[in-house]
């Protein structure tokens, strides 16, 4: 009696806490399930979620938490097939390689709701493009949600007393006005170089816009080896030791101490995230606030043969699961969340990065963001990190010899011929 | 009426372990539905990386002088704390207090403190004329690590020796006063055999803590600056979490335990040593 009650306790919770789609609908309508991460763009997804939920009646579990935790629990749901998540979190090409086997290819669907796809910024959409390198077929996996990418925000003020009529557009410039802007305790530019993956962040849109990049075209072999590569990396590694254009205490910064640096007054450029402009014009929070501004292209080296910089995009997409009991609704989501009305939403109102190219041309976001029209000029330009599944690793491995060229440990050459030895190992070990 | 220990016991602490010791046999990624049986591959491989090496070196160092230190002060303070003086019982609350902080909050503190541009540190450094250091940089970032992780943990050290002082035979300590012992002679002689049961299970227990540190790295330098302070915590996170590399994460956390388990065994055999003298 007592071990069939425990059976049947058993297979009620079971059946409870079942499959989103499945038992778990509510009127006939799924619950879909999600995870995604929290912090700022946890905050302003869940207000589209919300908006999500009140248009359809569909009811989203939302479940935020840590970056890596995403990742984590994503894996171990998705390969274990159980069809528990039906929407799920892509960071572009860092995740792609890893999660494109457990998702719908969107196309049948775009076509299906004749989705205009030319209204999204054509690098960002790309973001969420992914050619199985076994089969090498491509398709598109994901919608872009959030999608924010390096600028360079400057201080018009500081430009302006040292004579400068408009911002760098080439590496030379960029070296040059930040040795004239730096003086007296100021340094030209703020960069994070403590060794976290935030220090390559910033290095890459710097290497490409020398014209090299970090693997070659067939994904196979390292590519910033390379007379460009080399000149990138000592270009940026000059910056610090050579010309002391940034504070010394770089060496320890992260994200938030370059805003800091901006804020006080200590550095006059950066190239960093576009959404920070916001916070370095905040009065509560700055003392040169209105005062920073966005230039519409990044520098980039003469010798390239590019006719602008290369700026790095990177940000979060959703895309359907192939496990998903509930792929219609879960498409519904998706559509909504890259939709003019809730991309309007999240932008204007919780400071998201938005994809829609009409957005970025309507005249309340322009009025939050006053730097909507140069920052949309400079993502246009844009790349982003190479869809391998060693990406993170090759990352590390970039950080630790960006940082030891940095503080001296190797020169430039040494230690990219090391990192070269290390990621040509990674790549092969993997085939 | 053992049974459902063991049973507890079985579950909670046997089985992770022998399934992260299956892990650590096989090619084991979280990307992978299959995994493929290497046997001791993956402790051939790691044992023979520099990058490996240069942890284990990093985490021995770290270890070595956090320990050292905290023994030092600690029986210093608890000594300090063991001696008849009025207020001390306040003392002893405000000695405790960074113990009670959580690791990652204290780190976070004192990454403010240590801010080359814009921390505390520095700024008093200004005040008293002298020039600004990079606490977190090259030179000084594996010391200032030791230092937080010192400030920590040296409370706890703090509470057992002062246990153990406490617990101390009066009579034996009068006697040797009596007899015209200064205080280093007791100390040397009485005070040090007799506290060094206590002494040698505070040391298994902080060089336990002490060899996976994790939080106090992660936050204040991530490693860096160019893996000067990558220990094997560090590199057995990044490898599991951001590398989703199971087997070599699991080679690198048993390598972490039986280095643990030696220095343990070293410990006891000498705190037997000393029960049996």
């Amino acid at each position: 009696m007592r071990v069939r009650t425990v059976v049947v306790v058993f297979v009620a919770l079971l059946l409870a806490a079942g499959s989103p789609g499945g038992p778990g609908l509510a009127q006939g309508k799924p619950t879909l399930r999600m995870l995604a991460s929290a912090g700022g763009s946890g905050a302003s997804f869940a207000a589209g979620v919300s908006e999500f939920e009140r248009d359809t009646g569909i009811k989203v579990d939302f479940i935020q938490a840590p970056y890596a935790e995403v990742r984590e629990k994503q894996l171990l749901e998705l390969t274990s097939g159980s069809g528990t998540l039906d929407i799920v979190s892509v960071d572009d090409q860092v995740w792609l390689p890893e999660l494109f086997h457990y998702l719908e290819p969107l196309e049948p669907y775009v076509r299906r709701d004749s989705l205009d796809l030319n209204a999204y910024v054509p690098a960002m959409l790309n973001l969420y493009r992914y050619t199985d390198p076994v089969r090498n077929q491509s398709a598109l996996y994901a919608l872009p949600i959030r999608v924010g990418g390096f600028v360079l925000i400057y201080r018009k003020d500081l430009l302006q007393q040292a004579g400068i009529a408009q911002p760098p557009r080439t590496m030379d410039e960029f070296l040059a006005d930040a040795r004239a802007l730096t003086h007296g305790g100021q340094y030209g530019i703020a960069f994070a170089l403590k060794q976290t993956n935030y220090l390559t962040s910033q290095f890459f849109p710097i290497l490409r816009s020398f014209g090299a990049d970090v693997l070659d075209h067939t994904r196979a072999h390292p590519a910033f080896n390379t007379p460009l590569g080399r000149e990138a990396t000592q270009f940026f590694v000059d910056l610090y030791r050579k010309y002391k254009v940034i504070p010394q205490g770089a060496i320890t910064y992260e994200q938030d101490s370059v805003i800091a640096a901006m804020q006080q007054g200590l550095t006059a450029m950066t190239i960093t995230y576009s959404p920070y402009v916001v916070v370095m014009n905040n009065p509560k929070a700055s003392k040169f606030a209105g005062q920073f501004t966005v230039a519409s292209q990044l520098p980039y080296s003469r010798d390239s043969g590019l006719k602008t910089g290369v700026t790095m995009i990177n940000g979060w997409g959703f895309g359907v699961s192939r496990d998903s009991r509930s792929k219609d609704a879960a498409w519904q989501f998706v559509k909504y969340m890259a939709s003019p009305k809730a991309q309007d939403l999240m932008a204007i109102k919780y400071a998201n990065s938005p994809t829609l190219k009409e957005v970025y041309q309507n005249r309340e976001f322009q009025a939050v963001f006053p730097e909507a029209l140069p920052v949309l000029s400079v993502l246009d330009h844009a790349s982003s990190r190479t869809g391998v599944v060693q990406w993170t690793r090759i990352e590390d491995i970039m950080s630790a010899t960006l940082s030891a060229a940095l503080v001296g440990d190797k020169s430039v050459p040494d230690a990219l011929a090391d990192a070269e030895r290390q990621v040509t190992q990674i790549l092969r070990s993997a085939r | 009426m053992l049974a459902p220990a063991v049973v507890v016991l079985v579950v909670v602490l046997l089985v992770p372990l022998l399934f992260s010791l299956r892990m650590s046999l096989f090619d084991w990624s979280m990307l992978s539905p299959t995994h493929r049986w290497v046997g001791l591959g993956n402790y051939r491989r790691l044992l023979a990386d520099p990058g490996t090496l240069a942890s284990l070196g990093i985490t021995t160092t770290f270890t070595a002088v956090s320990i050292a230190a905290e023994t030092v002060l600690g029986m210093a303070l608890a000594l300090l704390l063991n001696a008849p003086l009025r207020g001390l019982r306040a003392v002893r609350t405000f000695v405790l207090l960074p113990m009670m902080v959580a690791p990652v909050v204290a780190a976070l503190s004192w990454r403010l403190l240590l801010d080359s541009d814009f921390g505390v540190l520095n700024y008093l450094l200004a005040q008293v004329g002298l020039p600004p250091q990079l606490w977190l940089g090259r030179g000084l970032a594996l010391a200032s690590l030791i230092a937080v992780e010192v400030w920590e943990n040296t409370p706890f050290v703090v509470l057992m020796l002062l246990a153990g002082l406490q617990a101390l035979p009066q009579a034996l300590l009068e006697a040797a006063r009596v007899d015209g012992a200064g205080f280093w002679q007791q100390f040397r002689s009485i005070t040090l055999p007799l506290l060094s049961p206590v002494l040698l299970v505070t040391l298994v227990f902080r060089t336990m803590f002490t060899i996976r540190v994790f939080d106090v790295v992660w936050v204040l330098t991530g490693g860096g600056p160019a893996d000067r302070t990558l220990t094997l915590s560090v590199d057995i996170y990044r490898t599991a979490f951001r590398y989703a590399d199971l087997g070599s994460a699991s080679t690198l956390s048993w390598l972490l335990l039986l280095v643990t388990v030696a220095i343990t065994a070293v410990y006891l055999r000498v705190l037997q040593r000393e029960a049996l003298a």
